[in-house]
């Protein structure tokens, strides 16, 4: 072995100690930013005996990334009914405040109990009245509010489309970049870093698999199986509906010209985003609507007769939306409640007539039916539909607020495992950095006594 | 990787997570404990929510029947109070007619006292509470009864004179047997007093009685009617001595007339003791349905209370072992972001 070897071995030592610093120093950079990956490099003997950076590995555990996209969807599509569900759940209340339907009508039945115990008395009456205004408002309110949900859950899905197509063009390049340094041989732990942020940024709003191909290839499909991108991109549409109208059905996604929400849908999502937003908008906010059409329905038939009728509505089918107190029976709209004491009765006129209060208030007990559509009990006295309105209501937040922390549970544990599994560790890199600095010492040290060798010997020759 | 790899992130985020979970769950259990009730009472109770609501409504009716049944209590006790004045009322006329001695000066006197008895009849039967008349069955806006001189006095000179053919007061009086009189009194006198003639002379009232639902399923009558068959036979009793111009009459025909006048006052005295006992029946039936649902009432808040109440005592130990764990939590992080290698290197 010559001193020209020697030295040789010394300079790539140097030179590889320089790119081991400068990928530690990325590394450093890169330790606040959860979406890249440590790396290393991967270091080759060379033929005399020195060595050469070879290549740079990227920490990587395919399976903890796989576990943590789609802990992400999980958890996205529960955020987003459990938000809803929050809103949602204002038109219950606490109990005590009395601000559900079903305890407006539980005053209403008090009201006319008290007003049938003394129906001589028109102050009784105007209280009657009064609840009863209190329940068409509170419907008409809900109706709107639950209308302005629906709106919002269809703008939340309309502003993630947009976003799932502006990711996937982002993520076609980053896929390229990578495919082709592979292809290349080349760097390409950036790019991979790059293109893993995106796919779990795609599932916060779509539920995807990510089926790995040749060349670091990436395809994307739904996690109901439909194709988001394979060698391109599948365009991901929806028709938004802007302003809803009581009854009105929205668009829904389609993804590759498939639905993937919606009852129609031959390959359902099952997480992200959209399919929380599409779940509230389309199940559960008009399930709960309906349940207040048909207590104002019913409200209106049992309080029906003649010019006593307490309530009017517009018919079916947005019967909460357009329910109001009559004008015959309201003082203020020009009647009077001695109608509503006698309905199509007492010819007599006698002040203190009762039978039609208290036929009221049996028939506000009555068992009746109502649309099995509303998830609640088909043949039920309206207090109680009323009331297991609100019970149903308390029943999917509690639910899902319980889901949502558990699958809040999982990302994060998902993300810490995947965290350690290919974060960086400061402390080890500075070691290393250590390591690294004491390894140019020594091949420059070994350089210079390399030279100070052949000055010796071109000293003596 | 190993398992043993961790990287900084990790380490720094763990305490920052802990906190925020801690903190969230500081605010409820405060929130708790202050009030003793959950902090979310909905997502507490999930389905069991609807149940609280309609315990609420049933506590909040149970509440109004107790209230109008006070009101109901009050028309019962003027009701009971105007019977029993009206019976007393009965039993004077009827004390002074058993001690009416014979001569024309009693009959004169007899004859004012009807009249007053009449009038303070009317003013019993009249009586109001709270702008309702509490004679008046469900009518309640009119007053019942009529006082003798606006009506009933005239349709009864009619039939007297329709009768006999000589005007009340008439000297020709004095030639009416005692059989015809009899016989006037309990035909086309006592008419008078049925229907339609009292109805049309007499009262108002309507016939139907004030039904009130005292509990939730149980409903009783609570009030009676001028037109009851007490009331009418104490005014025919009245009337007969008012009304007949008794002080005309022969001897042996007014003997006849206030024979049947005792009569009927004795049977309406015995009548209105038993008006008495029945509206004396819905008092107590009001007391007993009060009784059981106030007891209902207590056993429905105490239902509610205990699934809407959170233990404070608990939530005193969960906010001690919170506040040591966020406390901790702060010192850990504090601690884990000055471990670093370069404090050392």
């Amino acid at each position: 072995m010559s001193l020209d070897v020697a030295a040789n071995i010394a300079r790539q030592s140097l030179i590889a100690s320089q790119y081991q610093l400068s990928l530690s120093g990325r590394n450093v950079s890169a330790a606040a930013d959860p979406d890249r990956a440590r790396v290393a490099p991967t270091l080759a003997t060379t033929i005399d005996g020195g060595i050469r950076v070879a290549g740079v590995r990227r920490a990587e555990d395919t399976a903890v990334y796989n576990r943590m996209v789609a802990a992400t969807a999980a958890a996205a599509e529960r955020d987003a009914v459990l938000s809803q569900m929050n809103v949602l759940a204002q038109s219950v209340g606490d109990p005590q405040n009395g601000t559900s339907i079903g305890a407006m009508i539980g005053e209403l039945q008090s009201a006319v109990a008290n007003y049938a115990n003394a129906p001589d008395d028109p102050l009784f009456g105007r209280t009657v009245i009064e609840r009863a205004h209190d329940i068409a408002d509170k419907l008409n309110r809900v109706t709107s509010d639950m209308l302005l949900l629906r709106e919002q859950a269809d703008a939340e899905m309309a502003r993630s489309v947009d976003e799932v197509n502006r990711l996937l063009v982002e993520f076609d390049a980053a896929n390229d970049a990578v495919v082709q340094g592979t292809v290349r041989g080349t760097d390409i732990t950036m790019e991979l870093d790059r293109r893993d942020a995106l796919v779990a940024d795609i599932a916060q709003h779509l539920g995807v698999d990510v089926i790995r191909g040749e060349n670091n290839d990436y395809a994307l499909y739904t996690d109901g199986g439909v194709t988001l991108y394979e060698h391109g991109i599948r365009t991901v549409s929806f028709a938004r509906t802007a302003v809803y109208t009581p009854g009105a059905n929205g668009g829904q996604v389609f993804v590759d010209g498939l639905e993937v929400t919606g009852p129609d849908a031959p390959m359902p999502s099952r997480t992200g985003a959209i399919v929380g937003n599409a779940a509230v908008r389309d199940t559960i906010v008009p399930t709960f609507q309906l349940q207040m059409d048909e207590i104002a329905r019913e409200l209106t038939t049992i309080f029906a007769d003649g010019t006593g009728s307490l309530f009017v509505n517009g018919g079916g089918p947005d019967f909460a939306g357009t329910i109001a107190v009559a004008a015959d029976v309201d003082p203020a709209q020009g009647g009077t409640v001695e109608n509503l004491r006698d309905g199509t009765g007492n010819p007599g006129g006698f002040a203190a007539f009762s039978d039609r209060l208290f036929a009221l208030g049996d028939a506000l007990t009555a068992v009746t039916t109502f649309d099995p559509q509303t998830e609640l009990a088909s043949n039920s006295r309206l207090t109680d539909f009323a009331t297991e309105s609100a019970g149903w209501v308390e029943a999917i937040r509690q639910t899902v607020t319980i889901q949502a922390e558990t699958e809040q549970a999982i990302l994060i544990q998902a993300q810490d495992a995947l965290s350690r599994a290919t974060g960086v560790n400061l402390d080890d890199e500075y070691a290393q950095q250590l390591m690294i600095e004491r390894n140019f010492n020594a091949s420059s040290r070994l350089i210079g006594i390399i030279d100070e060798m052949f000055e010796t010997l071109l000293r003596i020759t | 990787m190993d398992a043993s790899s961790i990287s900084t992130a990790a380490l720094r985020n763990q305490p920052r997570l802990d906190i925020q979970r801690i903190q969230s769950e500081l605010i409820d259990r405060t929130r708790e404990l202050s009030s003793s009730r959950h902090a979310d009472v909905g997502l507490e109770l999930g389905s069991g929510t609807g149940r609280m609501i309609s315990l609420r409504n049933e506590a909040m009716l149970l509440e109004t029947l107790m209230r109008s049944n006070q009101t109901a209590q009050a028309r019962l006790s003027l009701t009971q109070a105007g019977l029993g004045d009206i019976r007393e009322n009965a039993s004077d006329v009827l004390e002074a007619l058993i001690s009416l001695p014979p001569g024309f000066e009693s009959a004169e006197l007899i004859e004012s006292q009807g009249l007053a008895a009449l009038d303070r009849l009317a003013d019993r039967l009249n009586a109001s509470d709270g702008g309702s008349f509490v004679f008046s069955g469900i009518n309640t806006s009119q007053p019942p009864f009529t006082r003798f001189q606006d009506g009933p006095s005239a349709a009864v000179e009619a039939a007297f004179l329709a009768r006999f053919g000589i005007p009340v007061g008439d000297p020709g009086a004095s030639a009416i047997t005692a059989a015809d009189m009899t016989d006037f009194l309990n035909n086309e006198f006592a008419a008078l007093f049925d229907d339609p003639a009292w109805a049309n002379e007499w009262s108002d009232a309507s016939s139907t009685d004030i039904v009130s639902r005292i509990a939730v399923a149980e409903r009783a009558t609570t009030g009676t009617n001028a037109n009851e068959q007490a009331i009418r036979t104490v005014a025919e009793g009245f009337a007969m001595i008012a009304g007949l111009g008794v002080s005309a009459l022969s001897q042996d025909t007014r003997t006849a007339l206030i024979t049947e006048a005792r009569l009927r006052l004795g049977q309406a005295t015995s009548d209105l003791a038993r008006l008495q006992s029945e509206i004396g029946f819905a008092q107590n039936a009001i007391e007993r349905a009060d009784e059981r649902m106030s007891l209902a009432r207590d056993l429905i808040a105490e239902t509610v209370v205990e699934a809407e109440g959170a233990d404070p005592a608990e939530a005193k130990v969960r906010v001690d072992l919170l506040t040591t764990q966020l406390e901790m939590s702060y010192a850990l992080t504090g601690q884990i972001a000055r471990l670093s290698i370069l404090n050392f290197a």
